[in-house]
């Protein structure tokens, strides 16, 4: 199913991880460059700054073809359709050209082709059709997103084919009336809650390892996050009564308002637990940023302070907070540091490594030739040049 | 890193068993590293309580009085000062880090609470009264010296944007600020005096080793700043189009030069873009004055080819420059 050579993809992978290990000097150059001939990454994939410019000029090649092509067809707005879908499917065409013969891989190249052929056949299909139903667009975007990430791996198409579903059962749930309406929020939650585990069974099955990044962080945030937002007393109140006409009066409670207020509290403090306790950076940081929200929506709804007393308060809370946190995590506790880890250093810096290591050698270990003493930024300077 | 696939390297034999086995106490001793989580939130905090404080302060004007005000901020600034001066690192040509992990936020707290004494001033009593150049041009001395001399990049970016403020101002006669009417000539030459000034302070940096990594925040400011005022010479004197063109020419091969030599794809990126901008800003005004001609369609078609064309031609040029700097990295 997958575009690419799943070997190489797999070289991709170790060529990663020993690039770490040649940065944090557990393995040395030639160790390196040896493991670079018996693992080769054929792909095409440039600098970040150079897959920015790729990007950019492959739209407006893309653009203006598709002006040119609309010129000398002097299509009206019938056919404009036609050309839309017709140039989405040759942006396809060149995409997987581009991906089998020159082998690009997150060049820009490729992503903006993708986008394009997206954007193109979708919105082709929206012209052509009068009248598309709403329930049938976000299905088409689904279907296309879904097999999108499944052919390229890509974690935008991920992200979209996450939204257009749940667009797709917030469509229909509506449609329903009535007593779906109610259960529509806790629906999105029981599908939120079913998509994360899928994700995370999906992501320990090696055969489809090559998904890891768009099941582990992009699905994983995307669950959490709707997951919060169905439960959110802010938005379950508005949307209900913007989209569904609830019933409501201004400053009249939700039906069973007290659960979604426990849910808009207790989520992200939740989050926060479990990012802390697992480790979890993805949960961790979706956490962190949900407070932000639960306050607001309390805030919407509760003017307990005046404004400018709640963000005074506020702000000495978070200051005091991450003052006593930095101080106390100076020194690493629990597998957590208030420092950068920066991995380069790690093994230097932590002196139990060095315990570690001599303890598990017969022979005393002698340093590589490239360890430059007192060069505690040496390593930096592969970085320096390529901003 | 995956401790299972150095194994498995290891038992290929292309690492020894000692990389293996750094591999692996490396990662049984990884940490949870939260700085940037608790960074945020401390930034966050400090956004919120001085803005809650501005609020505060600005309901109780009446009661409090701007010299009560004058004098708190001042001892802020002067509190946070002395702090740096007690606490900083000895002076060095090279890069200094932080004593701590506070030092850089409380130099920020410094400088900013100076240029906010120093506005308020202004704003309040007309200090400087009408010498508005003189109100900017000690805050941007005092900035840059405590770039210098504590050694930090962000405050170094405030002071550059405190000169462009400065020269922007020094250069703009009175009478013209008070009517709200700026002088184009005048701002683009200030913008592309200040921009080589800019370079070459990046340059000198780096050719005498003082203070070396403030060379990218130089010539990066340096780079826009000469960039934009070339485009505005160029889109605002019409009539000498072709002098400005050959300038922004000039200046992209100058700066195509230098990032060759950083290896620096950023650099490669951004003069790619400023000049394409300008090459078919130029196209387009050609394009468009055959059309006034001709009166059919066809530069028309011609403006999209060219679009096209140069697109793909330039995807072929930075391609062949990731591999040049590639090939370049490799030797190194």
């Amino acid at each position: 199913m997958i575009a690419y050579n799943s070997t190489s993809l797999d070289n991709r992978i170790i060529e990663e991880q020993t690039a770490e290990a040649l940065a944090t000097h557990c393995i040395t150059k030639e160790e390196h460059t040896q493991i670079g001939a018996a693992y080769p990454v054929p792909f095409y994939t440039p600098n970040i700054f150079i897959r920015i410019g790729l990007f950019i000029l492959t739209v407006i090649i893309a653009v203006f073809t598709l002006g040119l092509l609309a010129l000398l067809t002097s299509a009206g707005s019938n056919s404009f359709g036609v050309l839309f879908i017709f140039s989405g499917l040759v942006c396809y065409g060149i995409l997987e050209a581009m991906v089998h013969s020159k082998r690009h891989f997150q060049s820009g190249v490729d992503d903006a082709l993708l986008l394009m052929a997206g954007i193109l056949v979708l919105s082709g299909i929206s012209i052509a059709v009068d009248h598309l139903p709403m329930l049938t667009l976000f299905l088409l975007i689904f279907t296309v997103a879904l097999y999108s990430t499944l052919r390229f791996a890509d974690q935008l198409m991920a992200l979209l084919a996450y939204a257009a579903l749940l667009a797709i059962l917030f469509k229909a749930m509506t449609s329903l009336g009535g007593l779906a309406n109610t259960l529509l929020p806790f629906l999105i939650m029981a599908v939120s809650i079913a998509v994360y585990f899928l994700a995370a069974a999906l992501s320990s099955n090696s055969k489809l390892r090559h998904y890891h990044v768009c099941t582990t962080v992009v699905i994983k945030a995307a669950c959490l996050l709707s997951f919060y937002l169905a439960g959110n007393y802010f938005v379950v109140r508005e949307a209900g009564v913007a989209l569904l006409n609830l019933p409501l009066q201004p400053g009249q409670s939700l039906p069973m308002g007290w659960l979604f207020w426990i849910l808009t509290i207790a989520t992200p403090l939740f989050y926060i637990f479990q990012g802390i306790r697992k480790k979890d950076v993805i949960f961790l940081w979706v956490g962190l940023g949900l407070i932000a929200a639960a306050v607001l929506t309390i805030r919407n709804y509760y003017h307990v302070l005046p404004m400018e007393w709640a963000l005074v308060l506020g702000g000495a809370l978070l200051i005091a907070v991450s003052y006593v946190l930095i101080k106390h995590l100076r020194v690493p506790r629990h597998g957590f540091t208030g420092e950068v880890t920066d991995d380069r250093h790690l093994l230097q810096s932590l002196p139990i490594e060095s315990l570690v290591i001599a303890e598990s050698f017969t022979t005393p270990p002698t340093p590589s030739n490239d360890f430059r003493f007192g060069g505690g930024s040496g390593g930096g300077g592969g970085a320096g040049g390529q901003y | 890193m995956d401790p299972d696939l150095f194994k498995k390297l290891q038992a290929e034999g292309l690492i020894s068993d000692n990389a293996a086995q750094k591999v692996k106490a490396l990662e049984e001793h990884r940490l949870f590293s939260l700085h940037w989580e608790l960074r945020t939130i401390l930034y966050l905090g400090i956004i919120l309580l001085s803005g809650g404080l501005g609020v505060l302060v600005y309901k109780n004007i009446d009661t409090i009085g701007h010299q009560v005000i004058l004098i708190f901020i001042a001892l802020v600034c002067a509190g946070s000062f002395y702090y740096c001066f007690r606490n900083k690192p000895p002076f060095s040509r090279l890069q200094v880090p932080a004593p701590n992990s506070f030092f850089d936020y409380i130099l920020l707290l410094g400088c900013l609470t100076f240029i906010t004494f120093i506005g308020y001033l202004q704003f309040e009593y007309a200090f400087f009264g009408e010498a508005y150049g003189l109100a900017t041009f000690i805050p941007m001395i005092v900035l840059f010296f405590s770039a210098y001399y504590f050694d930090h990049l962000g405050i170094l970016s405030l002071a550059i944007t405190n000169l462009a403020a400065w020269a922007g101002i020094a250069v703009t006669p009175l009478t013209i600020l008070r009517e709200n009417n700026f002088d184009h000539e005048r701002l683009i030459y200030t913008g592309l005096a200040l921009g080589v000034l800019l370079v070459l302070m990046g340059l000198t940096s780096e050719r005498r080793n003082f203070k070396r990594h403030f060379e990218f925040t130089f010539t990066n400011f340096g780079v826009h700043i000469l960039f934009v005022s070339g485009l505005a010479g160029l889109f605002v004197h019409a009539h000498i189009y072709g002098l400005w063109f050959s300038l922004l020419l000039g200046l992209a091969y100058f700066f195509y030069r230098l990032a060759i030599k950083r290896s620096s794809f950023y650099f490669l990126l951004i003069i790619t873009l400023y000049t394409y901008i300008a090459l078919s800003y130029v196209v387009v005004r050609i394009l468009w004055v055959l059309v006034d001609k001709s009166g059919d369609a066809t530069p028309i078609y011609l403006g999209l080819l060219y679009f096209i064309f140069s697109g793909v031609g330039l995807i072929r040029l930075l391609m062949y420059w990731n591999k040049k700097i590639k090939a370049h990295d490799s030797l190194q």
